[in-house]
């Protein structure tokens, strides 16, 4: 998987996210809290950012009895988990979009369509799009229903401030951290939360 | 509110009413900011002053005060946690606003109508929310309290946290009668030579002071320090006259330029009355007095009264009292007390001399007095000398106002009368006996007001405290002081902590009539410096007894 190639296509999606097939041929699972990017052509071409909120391994109904014997030959575990039948399946949280107007933090104006492909997004843009506005992509992630937000914005966060770095954006971390506790001072349960998660990250600011 | 702090701003407007004062919310650290600090909030072109009356920890939410988070989230998170969702909110009382216009060279500059306050107003409406709050800098208190260089201003201390000079008004000081307050041991006495220094020297009114404890003229030795500090005669002797009770009275070795002694035609029936508690006297006593007065008339009663023999028979008291329709006892007893007026040294049948006169003169020519009680140092003292000088001199005030007014004659020179321990002599028993209660009352209009120095306020009359114009209190512990040091004055519940808390020594706040609005300030030392200061553009003044030489000159 890499940034050129698409990793995966989209089975479902709607205003907020969308949910991903991904292809088990590749190399390296796209991390949890990692950023995605869905290039969409229509009327309108735009670029839609998002976060990787859930992976799913599911099983295809051989596995219950794989699952029960006794030895299995290297062979048929390399088998079951390369050519599988049914695909992991990868949860997206759309965060903004990028048109020919530049960055936003808004939702796309339109999902993406089924088997639309998915990108990785490289350390350039990660940095370009967390690095717009007022973190406004945060809200959509506070936002998110069954998504582990304290864990999201650790790795994210974590994830990022090594992209920012890499461009001499140290202060980036800092303002991000403080935009948190700016948006959830008024919920000190889940503030804690995500912050205890961020030391748990060790994110160096 | 440090010096390095000065002209930052140190937070922002987050609400209030023109009732409650505003609120703000701190960006600097708790402990830049104390009580009483003096701020400025700029908004919509205008600038707002005011006072800092309290300082509040608060939370976004109270669990993240409560709970300790910095050792659960480490000290990078946990401290950016706690500059967001801990601060301090500072309650500021608003008490002057002036419409400055915005800063030239602005967009709005070009726009505004130029209307602009040539001098601060009383706080009509509010600034807006998120309106910055900085420390008021020098320029700002010079605005608000004048330039300490100016002739009619003396600089009295400076403000606590930025040590800017702060000035009071002498010309508005000595319009009203003013008081000096402060629990024992706050400075008080060294408070009252700093403003009758400046008084003397800026000649905006001459001072007759009740030197009740020695302190004034010739100076005394700092019980603290243990230097000798000087008097205001040693360091103003050509505008200050020591005038000592009784004759040959020396103060502390040191002889006055001159002796007062009474005359017992002096004696009035009212300054017996006044003594009744310090002579235990009786009820009946003002019918005695008045069938004297009846007698004997005004001016001899007290001396044909107590030439009267005791027991019975021709000359005797007895034998008065059956003529006048008194009762014999009742008017021996009371010959009996007032033996301790009439053995009073400083009483005579006939002075070498008219002192009381003597003194009026040097007091409307300008010409400060200081009067010593030497060795006569108890209540009856005080009571009976202040009282019959300041009844003469209230009568020849009034007579010079009324020739004033009335047939052109020179205008009166201000008196201030200083009075320590005013509580004997202004209490709630003797304030309506005595001249001062009066003068406190309506002398302002005859150019004689009092300085009023004590540290139990609470125990002067209300009506005289509710006349007091400029009130200068040091700290003071006991409530009763406290409300009576703020009566009459707004935004008293708030400026009440700011009284209590007030350091023990050199700090005094300001309030009244004689200053734009109140101020803790950090009071200036009484010693060598404040001299040097004050006397630097000295120049020699002669005065001739009886005529004013400075009051009105250019």
């Amino acid at each position: 998987m890499n940034s050129e190639n698409p990793f995966g296509r989209i089975i479902s999606a709607n205003s907020r996210e969308c949910v991903v097939a991904y292809r088990t041929s590749e190399q390296e699972i796209p991390r949890f809290g990692s950023m995605v990017h869905i290039p969409v052509q229509g009327a309108q071409d735009f670029e839609i950012y998002g976060l990787v909120t859930d992976i799913q391994i599911e099983e295809d109904g051989f596995l219950r009895q794989l699952a029960t014997a006794d030895t299995l030959p290297a062979e048929v575990l390399a088998d079951n988990r390369v050519n599988r039948n049914v695909p992991i399946v990868l949860r997206i949280l759309f965060l903004g979009c990028r048109d020919e107007n530049g960055d936003s933090h808004l939702l796309p104006p339109t999902p993406p369509l089924t088997l639309t492909a998915i990108f990785r997004c490289n350390s350039s843009e990660i940095a370009h799009f967390t690095a717009h506005g007022n973190f406004g992509y945060f809200r959509h992630i506070l936002n998110a229903v069954n998504a582990p937000a304290a864990e999201l914005f650790a790795v994210h966060i974590r994830l990022t401030s090594i992209a920012q770095n890499a461009k001499h954006n140290e202060g980036w971390t800092r303002a991000a951290v403080e935009e948190l506790i700016t948006l959830l001072q008024d919920d000190y349960a889940g503030l804690t939360a995500i912050l205890g998660a961020l030391g748990d990250a060790d994110i160096s600011f | 509110m440090n010096g390095n702090m000065n002209g930052q701003t140190i937070g922002y407007v987050t609400g209030g009413s023109l009732k409650e004062g505003l609120l703000a919310r701190l960006t600097a650290a708790p402990d830049a900011v104390q009580e009483g600090g003096f701020v400025v909030i700029e908004s919509g072109g205008r600038r707002f002053y005011g006072l800092v009356t309290n300082l509040r920890l608060d939370a976004s939410d109270p669990r993240f005060a409560e709970n300790r988070n910095e050792q659960r989230l480490g000290p990078r998170i946990g401290r950016l946690l706690h500059q967001q969702t801990l601060f301090t909110e500072i309650e500021i009382l608003p008490v002057l606003m002036q419409r400055v216009g915005p800063e030239p060279g602005t967009a709005e500059f070009d726009r505004h109508d130029n209307a602009i306050d040539p001098t601060p107003v009383p706080v009509k409406t509010l600034p807006a929310h998120h309106a910055p709050v900085r420390p008021a800098n020098a320029f700002d208190v010079s605005e608000i309290f004048g330039d300490p260089q100016e002739k009619t201003k003396f600089a009295i201390g400076s403000t606590r946290e930025q040590n800017h000079p702060v000035a009071i008004d002498l010309d508005k000081f000595v319009q009203r009668s003013s008081g000096i307050f402060g629990a024992t041991g706050t400075g008080k006495s060294y408070l009252t030579r700093l403003i009758l220094a400046g008084l003397i020297h800026s000649r905006q009114a001459a001072v007759l002071v009740f030197d009740m404890h020695n302190e004034y003229g010739f100076g005394d030795t700092s019980p603290d320090t243990n230097i000798r500090v000087p008097g205001l005669k040693d360091k103003l002797s050509d505008r200050v006259k020591v005038c000592a009770l009784g004759r040959g009275t020396t103060i502390d070795g040191r002889t006055p330029d001159f002796d007062l002694v009474l005359e017992q035609r002096d004696i009035l029936p009212e300054d017996i009355e006044m003594l009744t508690h310090e002579l235990n006297l009786r009820d009946t006593t003002p019918n005695t007095l008045a069938a004297l007065v009846r007698s004997f008339g005004p001016a001899n009663w007290f001396k044909n009264f107590m030439q009267l023999k005791s027991g019975e028979g021709e000359g005797s008291v007895t034998e008065w009292a059956e003529k006048a329709n008194v009762h014999a006892g009742a008017a021996e007893s009371l010959q009996n007390k007032l033996r301790r007026v009439i053995d009073r040294a400083y009483v005579v049948e006939k002075a070498p001399a008219n002192c009381i006169r003597d003194i009026i003169g040097y007091l409307k020519s300008g010409v400060s007095v200081v009067l010593s009680f030497g060795k006569y140092d108890s209540d009856l003292d005080y009571l009976l000398v202040t009282n019959i000088l300041t009844r003469q001199i209230r009568a020849a005030w009034e007579q010079q106002t009324n020739a004033f007014h009335g047939s052109g004659g020179a205008k009166p020179t201000p008196l201030v009368i200083a009075l320590e321990e005013a509580h004997k002599l202004l209490n709630r028993e003797m304030a309506a006996q005595t001249a001062f209660s009066r003068i406190a009352r309506e002398m302002r209009k005859y150019f004689v007001t009092l300085l009023v120095i004590d540290q139990r306020p609470s125990q002067i009359y209300d009506e005289v405290m509710s006349q007091l114009g400029t009130r200068i209190s040091g700290w003071l512990g006991d409530d009763a002081d406290i409300a009576a040091v703020l009566s009459g004055l707004s935004g008293r519940d708030t400026l009440r902590g700011m009284l209590s808390r007030l350091q023990p020594k050199e700090e005094v706040l300001l309030l009244g009539y004689g200053v734009p609005m109140p101020l803790p300030v950090r009071s200036r030392r009484y010693d060598d410096q404040f001299w040097k200061e004050l006397l630097k553009n000295e120049r020699p003044v002669h005065f001739e007894k009886g005529k004013p030489d400075w009051l009105f000159e250019e």
